[in-house]
């Protein structure tokens, strides 16, 4: 089941739950410090789903998004709350980790084909208009599926992207726009 | 300069406040019904999390990531990722600011050592070894007496092998002014010299006492004194006129009374002086002689007594060069000192006031210290913070070329 922070699942709000204070973010202490846990529960799936997506290979992603997590709990007393949100400060270790992986194994072999959701897609209209958006989605280039992982995979807002990323939010905002417009278009030609 | 950013599109910024509306479940404008369903099922068809995964990864998260990971079925993770995370977590201590300020702590103790420490004697200033550098550096009168006597009954006193070695090297620098002067580099200097010594009230009258035996050993005198005790406080002022040859040896001897708290010398160079006062005798003197032989040529009373009166006006010219030349040989032979001692309790002892002092040297001392430190450390930064920004971006770069292979 897919856990996307906007609408989250019966676990993840338990977690929520244990936010120190209303105002306060949930991976943040009242003293600023950052509680790795909560931080882990909430991101976990996001985490994973954004490294699948930009790599398309599921054993690469979980070890990616399992060294990922280890260098965060490593780095946890380097994070900086003016920084930025410890979302936004974990996925760009998980970006950096995903990156390093993509270069070893550009280095190595070819790139595995784009793994498929499910072995025997279904023959009904849901099931066309899903292989469609995924046929659309391997059309487009590394930096564009990223955005599509970060935004809807991941769920990331516009400025975390950007801080991810390292551009302004304007520009990541234009960006994810024109990526969007490109996969509608791809997805509408390939249904 | 960074350029200001433009703004979103306004029809830009619609559609992507329309996806995050439908991505969060909120309602959406119908008319971009067909991106906000696209949205979702964009969202829907995020990569899900294995079970068996997330409970590895969720033991591990538990445990606190112990060093043996399990096997996740993944690609082979790289042997040296542990010890460059580990690496990584220890170059990102903070020994940059330890290492600044220790190099910082080492460069301010180095001057204030420097500050503090006589280079090249080993040996530390005090207000005699500050006057002895001084009277080493005056050049000395012709016809010196032999200050290195004097130095060494200092010394002695001391018992400092290296001031005597520092004696005979101003010996021989003696010896160089001491020899023979011809008369057309010679050159007549007034010297002046004034001291302020620092002793116990108490002690004031005795010093006093021996400053007399002091102007007198150096076939000088005292032209005026006064000396006034009054309870713990003591005062002693002296004016003394000393042969200038023996000016250096007086007033080292002078220093060996008590603390020496100031020191002045001034040097003039009255050759000219000297030299004009020469000429004009010597004119006078040939005119009292012109006058002489006209008188005895003169023809006539009325002449003669012309005559004798020119010449009394004559001699009285003669005896005023004369007079004028004695007053500036004198000025060079004998050279006056002024000394004051003042007795208020701080004498031999250390005060308040000198502690007040020594703080205010340590001050600057650390002061200058700290200068010299930043003007180190801050290029050395900013170089280091430029490399640090360039290697950070040429990381991230080569990181992303991955991103630009498809």
């Amino acid at each position: 089941m897919m856990k996307h922070p906007f609408v989250r699942s019966p676990g993840m709000s338990s977690v929520a739950a244990m936010v120190p204070t209303p105002t306060q973010p949930a991976e943040v202490t009242s003293t600023g410090d950052l509680v790795f846990e909560e931080l882990y529960r909430e991101s976990r799936d996001d985490v994973f789903a954004y490294v699948a997506g930009l790599l398309r290979d599921r054993s690469a992603a979980e070890e990616v998004t399992a060294q990922a997590f280890e260098r965060a709990y490593r780095k946890r007393g380097q994070f900086r709350r003016a920084r930025g949100s410890g979302r936004a400060w974990l996925f760009g270790i998980a970006r950096n980790a995903a990156l390093d992986e993509l270069r070893r194994r550009s280095k190595l072999a070819p790139m595995p084909e784009a793994e498929q959701g499910s072995a025997d897609p279904d023959p009904g209209e849901v099931a066309v208009r899903l292989c469609a958006l995924r046929d659309a989605i391997a059309t487009l280039n590394a930096r564009e599926r990223e955005l599509v992982a970060l935004k809807f995979f991941a769920g990331l807002s516009n400025a975390e992207i950007a801080q991810v990323i390292g551009v302004s939010e304007t520009n990541a905002g234009s960006k994810l726009h024109r990526t969007i417009e490109k996969l509608r278009r791809h997805a509408n030609e390939a249904a | 300069m960074r350029l200001r950013e433009r703004e979103l599109d306004p029809e830009v910024r619609r559609r992507l406040t329309a996806v995050d509306a439908s991505l969060a479940g909120e309602p959406v404008d119908p008319e971009l019904a067909d991106l906000a369903a696209f949205a979702t099922e964009l969202r829907d068809d995020a990569p899900p999390v294995d079970p068996r995964f997330a409970a590895e990864l969720d033991a591990l998260v538990a445990e606190g990531f112990p060093t043996a990971q399990p096997d996740f079925g993944g690609p082979v993770k790289p042997p040296s990722n542990r010890a460059r995370t580990r690496f990584a977590s220890l170059h990102r201590r903070p020994l940059l600011p330890i290492l600044a300020g220790a190099t910082t702590i080492v460069i301010v103790a180095g001057v204030v050592a420097a500050t503090q420490f006589h280079a090249g004697t080993g040996d530390f200033e005090s207000g005699d070894s500050l006057l002895r550098k001084q009277l080493s550096e005056e050049p000395a009168p012709p016809g010196t007496a032999d200050v290195t006597e004097s130095l060494r009954r200092l010394d002695a006193k001391r018992g400092s092998d290296k001031a005597i070695v520092e004696a005979s090297a101003t010996s021989d620098a003696a010896a160089r002014v001491n020899r023979p002067h011809t008369a057309k580099d010679r050159r007549f200097e007034q010297q002046a010299a004034s001291l302020t010594l620092s002793a116990d009230p108490a002690q004031v009258q005795d010093v006093s006492g021996e400053v007399r035996d002091v102007a007198e050993r150096y076939d000088g005198f005292v032209q005026d004194s006064a000396v006034s005790v009054n309870g713990d406080r003591a005062r002693a002022s002296f004016s003394l006129l000393v042969p200038a040859a023996n000016l250096q040896a007086a007033i080292l001897d002078l220093s060996d009374l008590a603390n020496v708290t100031a020191s002045d010398f001034n040097t003039d160079d009255v050759t000219g002086s000297y030299a004009t006062a020469g000429k004009r005798l010597s004119a006078a003197r040939a005119e009292v002689q012109k006058l002489l032989r006209k008188l005895e040529d003169a023809s006539s009373v009325s002449e003669a007594a012309s005559l004798r009166q020119q010449l009394q006006i004559a001699r009285g010219e003669l005896a005023s060069a004369r007079g004028g030349l004695r007053d500036v040989k004198q000025s060079v032979n004998y050279a006056p000192i002024s000394l004051t001692i003042t007795g208020s309790g701080d004498g031999d002892g250390w005060s308040i006031g000198d502690a007040a002092k020594d703080a205010v040297d340590v001050l600057e001392a650390v002061g200058g210290a700290i200068l010299i430190a930043l003007a180190v450390l801050v290029p050395v930064g900013l170089v280091g913070g430029v490399i640090w920004l360039a290697g950070t971006r040429l990381v991230r770069r080569r990181r992303e070329s991955v991103l630009d292979q498809d």
